[in-house]
């Protein structure tokens, strides 16, 4: 092979393998990973709460619960928090139909709480407010603003009368979170 | 148009309603209701005598408001301190005919019983019973009542003057 054509052959090689490494620093490839986040909630809640009387006699029982939540509502929707009781058990004690058992709201991270003054009354037959308001595109934990979880306090407050048996009562509470 | 407008609006309600959720969490609420009592009773009960000779005796009424709730019984008692002045009536070792007395009368609907046979107050130390209670009792939301009537012979042997006894009541209930 003359000189001549070794050269034109060396620099063909030289073009293709610039060309080749080329071409690999070139490639790319894209996709598009959609995900459609739906409105959804989920509620913690301690097993129990114990309500005890102290101070002077025939006190109220008072006892409390911090209730942690996560909610993400859709840019149209909104979210709630209700408590719905059962009646005490056994019966010749405290009773929820005749609104024995009250409570009150207060650091609500989100929404608006129930009031934190005046009591509302927990019943049987009807989901109360806890938290009320939880607005339009809420949603809860990294790259959200606000708490993670989100968290509300709870005080509740029953009657102590002469009239109820001497006994140990209980009585299930129900929280239900909402989310559209 | 207005057919396809329509079926649009439907699948918009559909999606929405389907992205609701809703997710319910329980506690247990508890409590222990246990024997309690709370008594009120006003800070003094003036002895009176209604008489312009010694036929009369002093008399008085100490009314007492109580809540109670039972497991077993309980009780209202008194004890009653020495007069405050010598000379004049004595609780403890009286002269015979001297004895301060006292009946308890429980309110209509009130729960307990009172001592309704005139008992003699001659000990500085005694427990007297006011009203018992049995087991389970417990008394209205808003309280019972039960009245003492005090008497106390008028002695022409008593000086003249002002005298005073501390009358401690105590409630209790098991």
């Amino acid at each position: 092979m003359s000189s001549a054509r070794l050269r034109r052959f060396a620099v063909s090689i030289g073009v293709s393998l610039f060309g080749l490494m080329g071409s690999l620093h070139a490639q790319t490839a894209t996709q598009t990973a959609s995900i459609q986040l739906s409105p959804a909630a989920m509620i913690i809640v301690p097993a129990t709460v114990t309500l005890v009387s102290s101070g002077s006699a025939f006190s109220a029982f008072r006892g409390s619960l911090d209730l942690n939540f996560m909610v993400r509502t859709s840019p149209v929707g909104s979210g709630s928090l209700t408590v719905q009781a059962t009646q005490f058990a056994p019966t010749g004690g405290p009773s929820i139909a005749g609104s024995n058992l009250t409570y009150t709201c207060s650091a609500a991270t989100v929404g608006s709480a129930c009031s934190s003054v005046t009591p509302t009354s927990l019943t049987t037959t009807t989901a109360t407010p806890v938290v009320n308001a939880i607005g339009a595109s809420t949603c809860t934990g990294s790259g959200c603003a606000g708490s993670d979880p989100q968290s509300v306090h709870i005080d509740f407050s029953l009657i102590n009368s002469p009239q109820f048996s001497t006994g140990t009562y209980t009585s299930t509470l129900t929280f239900t979170i909402s989310a559209t | 148009m207005k057919k396809y407008l329509l079926v649009l609006l439907a699948i918009a309600l559909f999606t929405t309603a389907a992205f609701a959720q809703q997710k319910t969490g329980t506690t247990t609420i508890s409590l222990t209701v246990g024997p309690e009592a709370w008594i009120s009773v006003p800070s003094s009960t003036p002895l009176l005598n209604a008489g312009s000779d010694f036929t009369v005796d002093y008399v008085g009424t100490t009314a007492i408001a109580y809540k109670v709730r039972t497991t077993t019984s309980g009780s209202i008692t008194f004890k009653a301190a020495e007069f405050d002045v010598t000379g004049g009536p004595k609780i403890a070792s009286p002269v015979a005919g001297d004895e301060l007395k006292y009946t308890s009368v429980v309110g209509g609907t009130s729960v307990g019983t009172g001592v309704t046979t005139a008992a003699n107050v001659t000990s500085t130390s005694t427990d007297y019973p006011v009203v018992t209670f049995g087991a389970n009792a417990s008394s209205k939301k808003a309280g019972d009542g039960t009245t003492v009537n005090w008497t106390l012979p008028n002695d022409p042997q008593y000086k003249t003057g002002a005298y005073s006894s501390i009358v401690t009541f105590t409630i209790s209930a098991t």
